[in-house]
């Protein structure tokens, strides 16, 4: 069974990864790199009774987290971040956001790049051609 | 069975456009524009591209062949250049057919054949030995080794635009949507849909991740309406206004940063034929995130300390109409009989 979430930086799409859990709010199936681990507060917020099990969730429920803690930064701390980084159109996109720890804080410089990220460098014979379809005519 | 000859003058040239990405059509729309300003032939394109956007904006004409079999595509094609009754045939770099599609048809054809090519992986090299004879005219750019018994000439790289159509700094930096002075960092793709999305995550990303006070614009044929995205076609004459571009080694992408001087970043990506890590030997070249993300910021932080003048560059695509054009005659002689034809816009400056 193939994750429902959408993918797609440019266009969305349905993502091609193998479904690997589900969410355990809205049941939707999910691969590995689309599931958010919930932290126990945050299991309180989706109304999940917290259990031994770690529950996740899909992204469209995460968010429904994210209001909540957004509140709970300080106004010290959003100043300091917005002093030290110019503001583009992006900083506020949750895309580019991550649940460290199974909490919400920006990326940080220092941890490891995904395997996703690596394999823009993948550098072995193309399973698709240019054109996405097959290899017949990579060239 | 041979193809019947051409029967008028007005029988268009047939360039053979097939491959992955836009390459391919990008260099046919590159030399017959060219060859449209020398006052050449009609021309029509035979492409399985899903990518026709250089051939719609040229406005040349391009027939669309889906078929994925050697027999199959070798079929078609027959069929199309009987109905064309081409007065000459160009075949882009693969020289007996992207699949050997063109091995059986190339020798029955009446008309010239003209080779356009570049470097190829040497698996593919003998391949294109081997079809050389077939040709009329070899046109070789990159570093080609010449061919024995065949008429050829070297060129510079093809470009879809000469120096001088090129924006300048400001316009460009306009269509872009930037009205401050922080650099900006273009990534350009036409690579596969997953490995697209990937490569424009990683640079906002990074670009995050670094505090690096830049611009992000991604430029991609399948590009949407998002705040990145740069739908300017051709993206190269927004070079001036950009200050590092990010990409694979493809031909096009590796000789337009070379030519417009902006600073490039090369990913080199694996393909059956062409061989990018090759073409981007000597150049920034980035085999990881970490490494990108290095050699992004010092390209960045770069950025003020290089002079930007306007780029000065000769088009290969030039050179290359003006070879098949003599080929044909399409160019009126010399006024002073000294056998060289020159086209109409360049008249003879011998006394």
């Amino acid at each position: 069974m193939r994750c429902e979430e959408k993918t797609g930086f440019l266009m969305l799409r349905r993502c091609e990864g193998p479904a690997e859990t589900q969410c355990s709010v809205c049941g939707k199936q999910l691969c590995s790199e689309h599931t958010f681990a919930l932290s126990p507060d945050q299991m309180t917020m989706l109304s999940i009774q917290p259990t031994t099990t770690r529950a996740v969730v899909c992204l469209a429920c995460f968010r429904k987290t994210q209001p909540q803690q957004a509140r709970q930064a300080t106004q010290a701390s959003q100043a300091a971040d917005q002093r030290r980084r110019p503001m583009f159109a992006d900083d506020n996109d949750p895309y580019y956001r991550y649940p460290y720890y199974g909490s919400y804080h920006p990326y940080l410089w220092g941890s490891d790049f995904s395997d996703r990220d690596r394999r823009v460098f993948d550098r072995q014979e193309a399973r698709t051609g240019d054109h996405g379809t097959d290899s017949t005519f990579d060239s | 069975m041979g193809l019947i000859p051409p029967s008028t003058v007005d029988a268009p040239i047939v360039y053979y456009a097939f491959g992955g990405g836009m390459g391919h059509v990008t260099r046919a729309a590159a030399i017959l524009r060219q060859l449209r300003r020398l006052g050449g032939a009609p021309a029509v394109v035979l492409t399985n591209t899903t990518f026709p956007q250089p051939l719609q904006h040229e406005k040349i004409p391009y027939r669309h062949i889906t078929a994925q079999a050697t027999d199959e595509l070798t079929q078609q094609l027959r069929q199309h250049l009987t109905d064309l009754t081409p007065r000459a045939v160009i075949v882009d770099v693969f020289a007996d057919g992207i699949i050997g599609d063109l091995s059986s048809i190339l020798p029955t054809l009446p008309c010239p054949k003209v080779l356009i090519t570049r470097h190829v992986r040497a698996s593919h090299q003998q391949n294109r030995a081997r079809a050389a004879a077939c040709y009329d005219l070899i046109i070789m750019t990159e570093d080609v080794t010449p061919f024995a018994q065949v008429r050829s000439c070297s060129c510079e790289p093809i470009l879809i635009r000469s120096a001088g159509e090129l924006f300048t700094r400001e316009a460009a930096r306009e269509v872009l949507g930037v009205d401050d002075d922080a650099p900006i960092v273009l990534a350009v793709s036409t690579g596969s849909v997953a490995w697209e999305d990937d490569f424009f995550r990683l640079l906002q990303k990074i670009r995050q991740r670094k505090h690096l006070r830049a611009h992000l614009r991604v430029a991609s044929p399948r590009a949407s309406a998002t705040e990145y995205a740069v739908t300017h076609y051709p993206i190269v004459e927004l070079f001036p206004g950009v200050d590092v571009v990010v990409g694979a080694g493809g031909y096009n992408l590796f000789h337009e940063v070379l030519a417009s001087g902006v600073q490039g970043i090369f990913l080199p990506q694996h393909r059956r034929i062409d061989d990018q890590t090759w073409r981007t030997q000597g150049a920034r070249v980035a085999q990881s995130p970490e490494e990108l993300a290095m050699l992004l910021e010092q390209a960045v932080h770069a950025t003020p300390t290089i002079p930007r003048e306007l780029p000065c560059y000769a088009n290969g695509a030039e050179t290359a109409a003006r070879e098949i054009a003599n080929l044909l005659n399409l160019l009126p002689q010399c006024s002073c009989h000294c056998a060289h034809s020159v086209p109409i816009a360049a008249p003879c400056s011998r006394p």
